[in-house]
């Protein structure tokens, strides 16, 4: 078999597994769960389309999953859960979003890498702190956060499971048109070799920017999908520890692979559930930060494709030994 | 004549590539040898791998006898091998006093030193306080050179230092060659045959990785041949 | 008057505290260029350790030492451990320093917990006095004293002693530094010990003036360290003291009117210093060597 054939049967067998899960194991708590994973599976793919794809980091990618569910978060509650405040939030969300990844992108995508981790950083602390504020109280209800309504129609868990699956595979397929696309080949050219892109006569800078947007709308998709599947929004989404988990989901599943963000949220987000249950009993496990912590040193240093970029190579090898 | 370094079959890999396949040198005391071949060739890189910065994959490089493999750069220095890279020679940040300094200010020769390079290159006197970035590309190799010469280590190794500089300034240069030839050990990469030549006591051409030929210069000179066959030279000698 | 006045001396105290952090902050990135997110965690530590110190024994010299001493094992441990092999890599020295972060943020919690740990004031510098409209706090004043000493002594041993000299030259050019005869690498070594160690200084003498320590503290600081250095211009000592002081004063003025702001401030003031002197207010352009 061929690296290829790997992947696709694969990805058709989790999309096969993860849409009879309802069926098998109920709906509430393995579909709770899951409908978070798919919001950071989508939310981790975006960054890496940032970090695999164009080289740079951000500590800040948080901003736009919070504004996404933030956006979404106050147009459901102010239009009392109806259908149309969903769609408006969704439209709002996406073009505040775009506003947004344009701003940073012309501050920021210009100048060193590190300065661009420094200003999304701060950035995103801007927007936790602002969020928070009594200042926008009426509109966020401050440090408390908001409990969001449903239209009707998503009231049901099985709904939102299959709506946030959905809403997950079709990005997924938009993520993959654009990496192969001709703008997504010259991104990885960049990440290769800028000084070589740049003398093809390509513009790095708008390239990055282009990749900054859609990774930034992206990652809105998640926060809204992340606030239809918590019915609740609080300063946490903008919470520096949210993109640093959203890194570390990256770079443990794969940076450059796209798919590695879908196991490295199955895996972070399964953890966390786990250690956090396991805190009930042993305190200790309350504070698993640490071993995230190792966990970052020891990929970059062991394993710098991540599980999915490691098994690829190892699978490459495999069947090309074997031809 | 004694020894001072021996290179034997060195083989260097660099990014993946096999660069140097068995390259063999030897340097006698107190003469000057030249290190011949085309660009890319591997005479940097024979260089580099000399004074540690990049590790032998097979082959010994012996000092004085003694095997120098697993020394860092600044212990191989510290065993008396002087080191002037092509690019990247002088601190520009730091002052002309302050590049000199950098060797070391002790030592009872060490004002001696100073003095003999400051009236090699007066130049120098006049920048002390200036910063070497802001040096002429003639005062950088002549700050480069001064550096060595204050260090007065055993071996100087010389990278090109014609590069870049105008056909007079090459003339000076080799003018001054031929002062340190008088009191130094000198290994010098260079391709402009002209200034070979002028300097040079023995020669060993480099290509793709080997070693092709040594010799003494004088042979070298004689044999249009070789030159055409090794060095990629026009037919009368000399011209470059 | 008077509030300005008062804005004006905690913008000085603020200031005071962001260089002593900074001043680390510029040897670490500024000179050597490591991207130490880690720089905080370091920060934190001191602050912990200090305060305890204090706390147990009573002696504000020894607590000032313990945090300082704690910070450079943790940093010669990071530096000779972790950070050695991530030299020359942007993105690795980011994420290994962002997951170093992580671990002394986290383990700090362990055996202090998650709340807050008081920190006291040592009687000798608790004095205050009303002058006209405003209160100058001792314990404020010795900030200012020991951000200004920090600050002279490292210019003096930056540009007048020989180690200076060779540091300087090791960031121009390590190879040849090494080619001089000189180990660099344990000189960075060094350089980056002290600077974790005036981070770990930095978290020792803030725990005071901020009443008590908490595990987030590193990073709220972290950042608006990272801002300095870039504004004053990296490596530059002189430019680090200025966007301090700048920074620190900006900060005051702003919270007292808009709390949020403060760190987008901090950051329009990085952008803005970017657009029109990309090298930073007092840093140099990048040539070739």
């Amino acid at each position: 078999m061929t690296p290829r054939t790997w992947k696709i049967g694969s990805l058709f067998l989790l999309l096969l597994l993860a849409v009879l899960v309802p069926v098998l194991f109920g709906i509430g708590g393995p579909t709770n769960l899951l409908e978070q994973v798919f919001a950071f599976a989508l939310f981790a793919m975006s960054y890496d389309l940032l970090i695999g794809y164009t080289g740079v980091v951000s500590f800040g990618h948080a901003v736009f999953f919070g504004t996404g569910a933030y956006v979404a978060g106050i147009f459901l509650v102010h239009s009392g859960g109806s259908t149309a405040g969903l769609l408006m939030g969704i439209v709002v969300a996406l073009g505040v979003s775009v506003l947004l990844s344009l701003l940073i992108a012309s501050i920021s995508l210009r100048i060193r890498t590190v300065y661009f981790a420094m200003i999304t950083l701060a950035v995103g602390q801007t927007f936790y702190v602002l969020a928070g504020s009594q200042m926008l109280q009426p509109l966020t209800n401050a440090d408390d956060g908001m409990t969001v309504p449903l239209p009707v129609w998503l009231m049901h868990d099985r709904t939102v499971y299959y709506v946030t699956l959905l809403v997950l595979v079709c990005c997924v397929w938009l993520l993959r048109l654009f990496v192969r696309s001709p703008v997504g080949q010259v991104l990885q050219g960049i990440r290769e070799n800028e000084g070589r892109v740049l003398a093809l006569g390509h513009s790095v800078y708008r390239f990055k920017a282009v990749a900054f947007v859609i990774s930034g709308l992206m990652a809105t998709i998640a926060g809204i999908l992340y606030v239809i599947a918590q019915t609740f929004v609080s300063t946490g989404v903008y919470d520096v520890s949210i993109s640093l988990d959203v890194l570390l989901m990256t770079i443990i599943g794969g940076v450059g692979t796209l798919y590695g963000g879908l196991l490295g949220a199955l895996l972070i987000i399964g953890a966390q559930t786990e250690f956090t249950n396991l805190a009930g009993t042993f305190p200790i496990f309350g504070r698993y930060t640490i071993l995230f912590g190792v966990l970052y040193i020891v990929i970059v240093r062991f394993m710098p494709r991540g599980i999915v970029g490691t098994v690829a190579q190892a699978l490459k090898r495999w069947s090309g030994q074997e031809e | 004549m004694e020894t001072l370094l021996e290179v034997t079959n060195l083989h260097v890999n660099l990014a993946g590539y096999h660069i140097l396949q068995g390259v063999n040198l030897t340097v006698p005391e107190h003469a000057v040898t030249v290190l011949l071949g085309r660009n890319g060739a591997g005479k940097t890189t024979t260089m580099r791998a000399i004074m540690g910065y990049l590790r032998a994959a097979a082959g010994e490089i012996s000092w004085r006898g003694q095997p120098l493999a697993g020394l860092r750069p600044y212990q191989i220095a510290r065993r008396g091998i002087g080191y002037m890279p092509e690019e990247g020679h002088l601190f520009g940040n730091l002052t002309v006093q302050e590049n000199l300094a950098m060797v070391g200010t002790k030592g009872t020769q060490h004002a001696a030193r100073l003095e003999r390079a400051l009236t090699l290159f007066p130049d120098l006197r006049t920048a002390w306080a200036r910063r070497a970035g802001t040096l002429s590309g003639g005062q950088k190799q002549m700050l480069g050179l001064a550096r060595l010469l204050v260090a007065d280590p055993a071996l100087m190794l010389i990278d090109e230092p014609s590069k870049g500089l105008s056909p007079g300034m090459v003339e000076a240069l080799a003018a001054t060659l031929c002062v340190l030839r008088e009191t130094s050990t000198i290994l010098l990469v260079e391709q402009n045959f002209h200034l070979a030549r002028q300097v040079g006591d023995y020669f060993s051409v480099i290509d793709e990785g080997h070693t092709c030929l040594s010799g003494a210069m004088a042979q070298l000179v004689e044999r249009a041949d070789w030159q055409r066959q090794y060095l990629g030279l026009a037919v009368t000698s000399g011209e470059v | 008057m008077g509030i300005y006045l008062t804005l004006a001396l905690n913008g000085i105290v603020n200031g005071s505290l962001y260089f002593l952090m900074a001043a680390g902050l510029t040897l670490i990135f500024g000179l050597m260029r490591v991207v130490n997110f880690a720089h905080g965690g370091l920060y934190l530590w001191g602050a912990y350790l200090a305060a305890f110190t204090f706390a147990t024994t009573g002696n504000f010299t020894l607590a000032l030492a313990g945090g300082a001493v704690v910070a450079i094992v943790l940093g010669v441990v990071m530096e000779r451990g972790l950070i050695a092999f991530v030299y020359h890599n942007e993105n690795g020295q980011l994420l290994v320093t962002m997951g170093i972060m992580l671990i002394l943020t986290e383990l700090i919690k362990v055996p202090f917990g998650p709340s807050e740990l008081s920190a006291n004031t040592p009687n000798d510098l608790s004095n205050s006095w009303l002058v006209g409209q405003v209160v100058i706090v001792q314990y404020q004043l010795f900030m200012i004293a020991a951000s200004v000493i920090v600050f002279l002594l490292l210019l003096w041993v930056l540009h007048k002693t020989r180690l200076g000299m060779i540091v300087r030259a090791g960031v121009y050019n390590p190879e040849l530094v090494e080619a001089c005869g000189i180990a660099i690498r344990r000189v960075f070594t060094m350089v980056f010990a002290v600077g974790a160690g005036l981070a770990g200084l930095a978290g020792a003498i803030a725990g005071p003036y901020l009443g008590a320590v908490t595990p987030t503290m590193g990073f709220d600081m972290q950042l608006n360290v990272f801002i300095i250095v870039v504004v004053g211009g990296l490596g530059s000592l002189t430019g680090s003291f200025v966007a301090s002081m700048l920074i620190g004063i900006l900060t005051a003025v702003v919270s007292f009117y808009f709390s949020s702001l403060a760190v987008l401030v901090n950051v329009l003031v990085m952008v803005v210093v970017l657009l029109i002197r990309p090298q930073g207010l007092f840093g140099e352009r990048e040539s070739p060597a």
